[in-house]
C-alpha cells in the first residue's frame, strides 16, 4: 500500500508546473493586456516572457539538483533521478533557444497561442523524460505531440505548413493507436502499468528467454517500437518527417527534431531497455526472438536511408530532416549495446544519453540557420546560403562547427560522442560483439556519406559567390542560438568528460538498478565495475 | 613558490600564447605597441622558467589537462620538469625574450608588426611545449607547430619572391624529417606499446629489445633531428632561412627550432646510448656537417650567411658530441653536446642580433665588400659582435670554450670506448682530427666575418656597388619600405648605431656569452649536476675522464690560429686572399657555390619531385577524378532513383508502407 501523497511531494513537479502556468499567464497577457498592440511587438514582448519562463525553469532545476534527497510516493511515477534532471534542464533549454530563435521571423500572427502551446509542447516533453508509469507515458507523449500537430501547421497562409501539420497529425495519430495498443497488452501480460514493476514481473517470468514463443509479447513489443519509431523518426516509420520538417516554422522544426527525439529517446530508454530487458533477446543470442533483432534492423535501415536520401535534397530543412533519421539510427546502435551488455551498459547507456545532448545542440543550431534562410528568402534552399562565410564570417564559422560535429569529425565533440557510442558498442562482450560489429560498420560508413552532404552546405557558404537574393545580416534571435550552441560544442570538445561522467552516472538505474535509489549507491557500483 | 610553479608549469607555453593571440585581436588598436604583449607573455614566462630551475633537480610529470577521458581511452597532455627540460626552458625563453625585445626595435614601422610578434609569440609557445611535453606524440604535435611558426616567418615577407621558397624550402624539408619521426613513433608504439618517456626510455625496456629495433629507433629519431637541426644530408633549408626577419633568424638559429632536433636525440639518449653504430653515424654526420659548413663558410660574403653556415657547423659539432655517447662515455657526451647548445645559443643569438643591428643600420644591405671599417661608427655592435665571436671561436675563458673543450673530450674518450662496443678506433679519431681542423676553421671565418665588417677602411653602401641589386633603394630613400628587411629610419641617413632597444639585448647577451661558461661550466659544475638528475640520463653510464691538458690547449691553439691568420688576411687587408682565390679558382668556387648542394639537391629531388607531381596531376584530373565522380554519383543516384519515389507525398502511401513493414517486421519477429 503506497504511503499518502503530502502536497510537498508535488514540489519535485516544480518545472513542469511552471511551465504550465506559464502558457496560461501567456495566452492571458496575450488576450488581455497586449490585445491592441502590433504583432512584432506583442511577439517580443510575449517572447521575452517565455523566455524568463524557461530560464526560472532552469534556475528552479539547479535549486532542485538534490532531487534525491527524500523519497517520494510520486517516484514510482514520476521519476527524479540524475537522468530527469539532466535532460529536463536540455529541454528547458533548447525551449528557451527556440523562444529565442522564434523572435527572428514574423510567420504568424497568433502569438498567444504559438508560444503557450510551445511551452505545453516543453511541458509534454519534460512528462516523457520522468514518466515511470505508461498510461502517464503515454498522456506525456500525447500533449507533446498534439502540441507539435496544431504548432506545425501554424503557418496557416502557407499550404506547405497545413499540409506538414496534417500528415504528421493522421500518421501521428495512427502510431499513437498502435502503441497505446501496445501498451495494453504489456499490462495484459504483466498485470502492472509501472515500469519497474514490469521489469520485475518479466524478470520472474521469462529472465532469459526473450520472447520465443509469446506471441503477445512480441506483438505488443512490435507495436510500441511502431511508436517509437514514429516519435523518433525511424525508418520506416520516418515518412511524416520530411514533410513535416519541410511545412513546419524552422523553431518548431528545430524543437521536434531535438527536444521531441531527445524526450522519446529517454521514454524507449526506460521502457524499452530498463522495462522490458527480460525481452531484449534470448541468451547467448541477438538475432534470436526479442526486441534486439528488431531495431537492429530499424537502426541499419535509418541509418542508411537517412544518409542515402539525404544526399539528393537540395532543401536545407528536408536534408537535415533526412540526416536527423540518420541520426536516429545511430542513436538505435547505442540503445542496443545498452541493452545487450551485461556488466557495461551504464556504459553504452551513457554515450546514448552524451550523444543525445550533443545531437540536440548540433541539430539546433543547424535549424536557427535554417530559420535564417525563411526569414530573408522564404524558402531554404542550400543555394541561399552561397557566400555566407564571406558575409557574415563569424556565424558561418560556427555552422561549420557545428555541421563538422554532426559528421563526427575529430576534435568535436560530435565525434567523441559517436566514438564513445560505437565503442561501447564493440566492447559489449562476446554475445553482442558480431551483431553490432556491422551495424557500427555500417554506421561508419554512413558517418561518411554523411559527410558528402554537410560539406554541400560547407561548399555553398564558402567557396560559391553570394546569390542575387543574398541573406540579410543576422539579428540577435538567430545569432544568439547559434554561438550558443557552438560555444557548447566548444566546451565539450575541449573537455567531454564534463559530459561524460555524469551521463555515464545517470545511466545506472537504466540498467538493472531501481531508479529511486540514491548516487551513493551508484558510485559504489561504478567503482566496482571494470 | 617553486613546487607551485611546477603544477603550474603550463605557464611557460602558455603567457606566450596568450601574449600572441592578444596581439593577433588586439594589434590593430596597438599599432606600435603591438609588441607589448609579447615582449611581457615571453618575459614572464622566462621568469616562471628561472624560478623552475630551482625544481629541475627532482623531477616531476604533470597532468595539465584531461582531454580525453572516455571510459577506455584516456588521452591527457602531460608535461614533465626535469633537469633537461627545465635548462632548455631557461634557454629558449631568456633568449626568446631578448630578440623579442631586439625586434622591437628591428621591426619598427613594419606594416605586418603585429603580426610578426604574434607569430614569435606562437614560435615560442610550440618550443617550450616542445621540450615540456612529457611523451613523444605530444613533442611530435610541438615539433610540427615550430615547424609551422618557421614556415609562417620565414616567409614572413610572403610578397618577396626569395622569402617564400625560403619558407617552402625550409617547410618542406622539415617534412622529410618529420616522416622519420613519425616512423619513430609508429615503431616505439609497436614495440612499447606506450610512448611515455618515463617507459619508453627506461634502460630495461630499451635493453629488452631486440638489436634491430634498438637501431631502427634511434635511427629514425636521428633522421627526424637532422631535419630540424640542419644535418647532412637535410641541412639544405637553414641558410635559405634568411630570408627572415634577423630577428627570426636569431630566433632559429639559436633557440625555438634547430634546437629540437639536438633536444630530441639528448632526451632519448638512452634509446641512441642502446645502439652504437647509429651512434657512429650521428657523430660522423655531425662531423661531415660540421666540416662542410665551415668550408662553405669560408668564402661567403653575406654576412648573415656565414653566420648561418656556422650554426650548421656547431649543430654538427653537437652532434658529434652526442654521436660520442657510446658505452661508458654516454652520459658525458650528452652532457657535452648539451652544454654547447646552450652556450652556443647565448652567442650565436648575439652575433645574429649583431649583424641585425649591422643590417638595420646599413639599410638592408648585409653583403660584406659593401661596407667595412664599421668600428667607430658602431661602437656597441662592433665589440658585442666580437665577444660572440670570441666566444665561438673558442677562446678562453669565454663560454665557447667549456663546451668546445668539453665536446672535444667527449670524442676523445669515445676514441678509446669505441673498442668496448665493437666500433673501429680510427674513426673516433679521425672524427677527433676533422673537430679540430674544423675550430681552426671556425676561428677564421669568424675572424674574417669581423675584420671585413668592422675593420679596415670606413666605407658604406650605396646604389653604385658593383654588388647592388639593380634598381635597389637603400633605406635613406626608402619610403614604403615594404618587402624590406628595414623600414624604420623614414628619411634619416644609414651608418649609425642602433636605439638602445636594440643594443641593451646585445649587451646583455654578450655578458652570458662571456659569462654563462665560467659560471655553469666545469668550474661549477652546475650544469652537469642539473642535466645528470634527468631521469634518462641518470641511467646512462659515466666513466671519471682523465682531464688532459692537451685537448684544450690543442683547441685553443686551433681557435688562436684562425683567429690570427684571419686577421693578417683581412684585418690587415692582405691582397693575399684574393689571389688565393684565383690561383684555387676550383676550390674557390666550390666552397663559394656551397659545393654545388643545391643543384644537385634540385635535379636529383627536386626535379623528380616535379615530374611525379605534374604526372599524379593528370592522373588526379582525368583518372582519379573520373573515379571519385562515378563512386560519388551512386549513392546519389540510389538517392534520388530509389528512395525519393517512396517519398512521394501521398499519406495513403505511407500508410501503406508502414503497413507493409509492420507485416514483415511481424513475421521476422515470429518466424526467426
Amino acid at each position: 500500500m503506497p504511503a499518502p501523497f503530502q502536497i510537498a511531494d508535488f514540489w519535485s513537479l516544480a518545472p513542469e508546473g511552471l511551465l504550465t502556468v506559464w502558457g496560461l499567464l501567456v495566452l492571458v497577457l496575450d488576450f488581455g493586456l497586449l490585445r491592441r498592440l502590433e504583432g512584432p511587438l506583442r511577439r517580443n514582448i510575449l517572447g521575452t516572457f517565455c523566455l524568463v519562463g524557461g530560464l526560472l525553469t532552469i534556475a528552479l532545476l539547479l535549486f532542485t539538483a538534490d532531487f534525491a534527497e527524500r523519497p517520494t510516493p510520486l517516484d514510482e511515477i514520476v521519476a527524479r533521478d540524475s537522468i530527469t534532471w539532466w535532460f529536463n534542464g536540455l529541454t528547458a533549454l533548447l525551449l528557451t533557444l527556440v523562444v529565442v530563435l522564434s523572435m527572428s521571423n514574423p510567420f504568424t500572427e497568433h502569438w498567444g497561442e504559438y508560444y503557450a502551446l510551445l511551452l505545453w509542447a516543453a511541458v509534454g516533453m519534460m512528462v516523457l523524460i520522468a514518466a515511470q508509469e505508461l498510461v502517464l507515458l503515454f498522456l506525456a507523449l500525447e500533449m507533446m505531440t498534439i502540441c507539435l500537430y496544431l504548432l506545425t501547421a501554424f503557418v496557416k497562409k502557407r499550404r506547405r505548413s497545413a499540409e506538414g501539420g496534417l500528415k504528421y497529425f493522421v500518421y501521428g495519430s495512427v502510431s499513437s493507436a498502435l502503441f497505446l495498443f501496445g501498451l495494453s497488452l504489456i499490462y495484459g501480460l504483466t498485470g502492472t502499468t509501472r515500469i519497474e514493476a514490469m521489469r520485475s514481473v518479466l524478470m520472474e517470468v521469462a529472465p532469459t528467454s526473450g520472447l520465443s514463443g509469446n506471441l503477445a509479447g512480441a506483438i505488443a513489443v512490435l507495436l510500441m517500437l511502431v511508436g517509437f519509431g514514429f516519435k523518433v523518426a525511424a525508418v520506416p516509420f520516418h515518412q511524416w518527417a520530411p514533410d513535416a520538417y519541410e511545412g513546419a516554422p524552422s523553431p518548431i522544426t528545430a524543437f521536434i527534431s531535438t527536444g521531441s527525439k531527445v524526450a522519446s529517446f529517454i521514454a524507449l530508454l526506460r521502457l524499452m531497455v530498463h522495462g522490458l530487458a527480460p525481452w531484449a533477446h534470448r541468451e547467448g543470442s541477438l538475432v534470436g526472438p526479442g526486441w534486439v533483432g528488431l531495431t537492429a534492423l530499424l537502426a541499419a535501415a535509418s541509418m542508411t536511408y537517412g544518409n542515402f536520401a539525404a544526399l539528393a535534397q537540395t532543401n536545407l530543412k528536408r536534408l537535415l530532416a533526412y540526416s536527423s533519421i540518420a541520426h536516429a539510427g545511430y542513436l538505435l546502435v547505442g540503445v542496443l549495446a545498452a541493452s545487450v551488455s551485461v556488466d557495461q551498459g551504464y556504459k553504452s547507456a551513457g554515450a546514448v544519453l552524451f550523444y543525445l545532448m550533443i545531437y540536440a545542440a548540433s541539430n539546433l543550431g543547424a535549424f536557427a540557420l535554417a530559420t535564417w534562410l525563411a526569414r530573408d528568402r522564404g524558402d531554404e534552399d542550400v543555394e541561399g546560403l552561397d557566400g555566407l562565410g564571406y558575409r557574415s564570417p563569424l556565424l558561418a564559422v560556427c555552422v561549420v562547427l557545428l555541421l563538422l560535429s554532426l559528421v563526427g569529425v575529430p576534435p568535436l565533440a560530435g565525434f567523441f560522442g559517436k566514438l564513445s557510442m560505437f565503442m561501447e558498442s564493440l566492447n559489449t562482450g562476446k554475445t553482442g560483439r558480431l551483431t553490432l560489429l556491422w551495424l557500427v560498420a555500417l554506421a561508419l560508413a554512413n558517418s561518411v556519406l554523411s559527410a558528402f552532404y554537410y560539406t554541400r552546405i560547407l561548399k555553398a557558404m564558402f567557396l560559391r559567390p553570394p546569390p542575387a537574393r543574398p541573406l540579410g545580416p543576422p539579428n540577435v534571435a538567430i545569432g544568439l542560438p547559434i554561438v550558443a550552441c557552438t560555444l557548447v560544442l566548444v566546451v565539450l570538445s575541449l573537455r567531454p568528460s564534463l559530459l561524460v561522467e555524469p551521463m555515464t552516472r545517470a545511466a545506472g538505474p537504466l540498467i538493472g538498478m531501481p531508479a529511486a535509489e540514491g548516487l551513493d549507491d551508484l558510485e559504489t557500483t561504478l567503482s566496482r565495475a571494470p | 613558490m617553486s613546487e607551485y610553479l611546477v603544477q603550474h608549469c603550463w605557464l611557460v607555453p602558455v603567457l606566450p600564447l596568450l601574449g600572441a593571440v592578444l596581439t593577433a585581436v588586439t594589434g590593430r588598436f596597438l599599432g606600435k605597441w603591438a609588441h607589448l604583449p609579447v615582449v611581457l607573455g615571453t618575459g614572464l614566462a622566462c621568469l616562471v622558467s628561472l624560478i623552475l630551475l630551482g625544481s629541475a633537480d627532482h623531477p616531476s610529470t604533470v597532468n595539465v589537462y584531461d582531454w580525453l577521458n572516455l571510459t577506455d581511452m584516456h588521452v591527457s597532455i602531460l608535461f614533465r620538469i626535469d633537469g633537461l627540460t627545465a635548462m632548455m626552458l631557461g634557454m629558449v625563453t631568456f633568449v626568446a625574450t631578448l630578440v623579442a625585445v631586439f625586434a622591437a626595435g628591428y621591426m619598427a614601422g613594419d606594416p605586418g608588426y603585429a603580426r610578426f610578434f604574434a607569430l614569435v609569440g606562437l614560435f615560442v609557445f610550440s618550443m617550450t611545449g616542445l621540450v615540456l611535453s612529457s611523451n613523444f606524440v605530444l613533442t611530435y604535435a610541438f615539433w610540427e607547430g615550430v615547424g609551422v611558426c618557421s614556415y609562417l616567418l620565414v616567409g614572413f615577407w610572403h610578397s618577396k619572391h626569395s622569402a617564400a621558397d625560403a619558407a617552402k624550402k625550409a617547410f618542406l624539408v622539415n617534412r622529410v624529417g618529420d616522416v622519420g619521426f613519425a616512423l619513430a613513433i609508429f615503431w616505439m608504439w609497436s614495440v612499447f606499446g606506450t610512448l611515455d618517456y618515463d617507459t619508453v626510455l627506461d634502460p630495461n625496456r630499451v635493453g629488452a629489445l631486440k638489436e634491430s629495433a634498438q637501431f631502427w629507433i634511434a635511427f629514425l629519431l636521428f633522421w627526424a633531428a637532422t631535419a630540424k637541426s640542419a644535418q647532412i644530408p637535410l641541412y639544405v633549408w637553414l641558410p635559405d632561412a634568411m630570408e627572415g626577419p634577423t630577428p627570426v633568424s636569431a630566433l632559429i638559429h639559436a633557440a625555438t627550432m634547430v634546437t629540437a632536433g639536438v633536444y630530441l636525440v639528448a632526451r632519448s639518449s638512452t634509446l641512441m646510448a642502446a645502439a652504437p653504430a647509429v651512434q657512429l653515424i650521428v657523430c660522423a654526420i655531425g662531423c661531415l656537417t660540421a666540416l662542410i659548413a665551415a668550408l662553405i663558410g669560408l668564402t661567403q660574403t653575406d654576412l648573415k650567411r656565414v653566420l648561418a653556415y656556422s650554426t650548421v657547423s656547431q649543430l654538427g659539432y653537437m652532434f658529434m658530441a652526442l654521436g660520442s655517447g657510446i658505452g661508458p662515455v654516454a652520459r658525458l657526451a650528452v652532457i657535452a653536446g648539451m652544454f654547447h647548445l646552450f652556450t652556443h645559443a647565448f652567442f650565436k643569438a648575439l652575433l645574429f642580433l649583431g649583424s641585425g643591428s649591422v643590417m638595420h643600420s646599413m639599410g638592408h644591405v648585409i653583403d660584406m665588400r659593401r661596407f667595412s671599417g664599421l668600428r667607430q661608427r658602431m661602437p656597441i655592435t662592433c665589440w658585442t659582435f666580437a665577444i660572440g665571436g670570441l666566444a665561438l671561436s673558442g677562446i678562453w675563458p669565454l663560454a665557447g670554450f667549456f663546451s668546445k673543450d668539453e665536446v672535444l673530450i667527449a670524442i676523445a674518450s669515445a676514441s678509446h670506448a669505441a673498442h668496448d662496443v665493437g666500433l673501429p678506433e680510427w674513426t673516433y679519431q679521425l672524427i677527433f682530427v676533422t673537430a679540430l681542423i674544423t675550430a681552426g676553421l671556425t676561428a677564421f671565418y669568424t675572424g674574417r666575418a669581423f675584420f671585413l665588417t668592422f675593420f679596415g677602411p670606413e666605407k658604406l653602401p650605396s646604389p653604385n656597388d658593383p654588388e647592388a641589386e639593380p634598381g635597389e633603394q637603400l633605406a635613406h630613400h626608402d619610403h614604403h619600405g615594404h618587402a624590406h628587411d628595414h623600414a624604420h629610419d623614414h628619411g634619416h641617413a644609414i651608418g649609425h648605431e642602433s636605439p638602445p632597444i636594440m643594443t641593451v639585448p646585445l649587451i646583455i647577451l654578450a655578458v652570458c656569452s662571456v659569462g654563462v661558461g665560467m659560471v655553469f661550466g666545469p668550474w661549477s659544475g652546475s650544469f652537469e649536476e642539473l642535466l645528470a638528475s634527468t631521469p634518462s640520463l641518470s641511467a646512462l653510464s659515466m666513466e671519471h675522464v682523465e682531464h688532459s691538458w692537451l685537448v684544450p690547449i690543442l683547441g685553443t691553439l686551433m681557435g688562436v690560429g684562425g683567429l690570427g691568420l684571419s686577421y693578417v688576411l683581412y684585418g690587415l687587408r692582405s691582397p693575399v686572399p684574393g689571389i688565393l682565390a684565383t690561383r684555387l679558382k676550383p676550390l674557390y668556387l666550390a666552397s663559394y657555390r656551397k659545393f654545388w648542394v643545391d643543384e644537385v639537391y634540385k635535379a636529383l629531388f627536386v626535379m623528380p619531385t616535379i615530374i611525379l607531381g605534374d604526372i599524379a596531376a593528370f592522373l588526379d584530373m582525368y583518372l582519379v577524378d573520373g573515379l571519385v565522380r562515378l563512386v560519388a554519383s551512386v549513392p546519389k543516384a540510389v538517392g534520388t532513383r530509389f528512395f525519393a519515389p517512396l517519398q512521394n507525398g501521398l499519406v495513403q502511401s505511407y500508410a501503406a508502407i508502414t503497413a507493409f513493414s509492420l507485416a514483415v517486421l511481424f513475421l521476422i519477429l515470429v518466424l526467426w
